[in-house]
């Protein structure tokens, strides 16, 4: 098991992500949609559309999944419980694609933008900083004893 | 870490697209892309768990995306690259298939 150190404050906002998960929209309206199922074949769009045909049942199946995982831990750990070793692939991918959704809303392309200050005050950038922490933090747990 | 193939497996197969244009002789590449957004220890955990290479090949290869752009991850027939890019995909990566 994981010891948790995440703070009340850490858990309010980590039960933002199910719902960051859920929303997201279609390529037309949504930003994030075409961030999270790339075009795998860059100079042939058919075969793109048909591999994401084909993926997207696999890789929404897994974020609801993930989420679900999330939001299930999130209530074991606000109640003095921690979070399993089979548990932590679940709360990676959802970090990761949360922190993708809010990064592609916020217009985010370039690296170098955690310095951005007047970026600084988008409630959406401080949300990005602290799922990169707790990411972060989530790694180095796992990866302590090797 | 858990190698290649752990949990991570999708429920179905995915059928490679039939063309005359595809050699599927030919091995595929997947290809990793830099992004602004997922960090680099992250990246690190995803090549380890996802590939099973250890942390130094992992590192190297996130360095490689890093200040190059773009790693190639794994190499292999089209049923199997899909696969992959698909998984790379599920993480959040960026990922595309190249045939060199």
């Amino acid at each position: 098991m994981i010891r948790s150190r995440l703070s009340d404050f850490e858990i309010a906002v980590l039960r933002l992500v199910p719902q960051l998960l859920a929303g997201v929209g279609d390529s037309a309206t949504d930003p994030a949609a075409d961030r999270l199922t790339p075009r795998v074949h860059p100079n042939d769009p058919e075969r793109s559309e048909e591999f994401r045909r084909l993926a997207a049942d696999m890789i929404q199946g897994t974020r609801d999944a993930d989420a679900d995982v999330l939001a299930a831990g999130l209530d074991r750990i606000a109640s003095g419980g921690s979070l399993s070793f089979e548990d932590a692939a679940s709360w990676m991918r959802a970090l990761a694609h949360a922190r993708v959704i809010l990064g592609a809303r916020v217009g985010i392309e370039e690296d170098g933008w955690e310095g951005d200050r007047a970026a600084a005050g988008d409630t959406r950038i401080g949300v990005l900083h602290l799922l990169g922490h707790v990411q972060d933090d989530l790694v180095a747990a796992l990866t302590s004893d090797l | 870490m858990t190698g290649r193939g752990g949990t991570i497996a999708p429920d179905r197969v995915i059928e490679p697209i039939e063309s005359e244009s595809i050699d599927t002789a030919r091995p595929w590449n997947v290809v990793v892309w830099n992004d602004p957004i997922n960090l680099m220890s992250y990246v690190v955990y995803v090549f380890r768990r996802v590939f099973g290479h250890s942390k130094a090949k992992a590192t190297k290869l996130m360095l490689q995306v890093h200040h190059e752009g773009r790693a190639i991850v794994s190499s292999g027939p089209l049923e199997q690259a899909e696969i992959d890019a698909a998984t790379m995909h599920s993480y959040g990566l960026w990922a595309t298939l190249e045939q060199p």
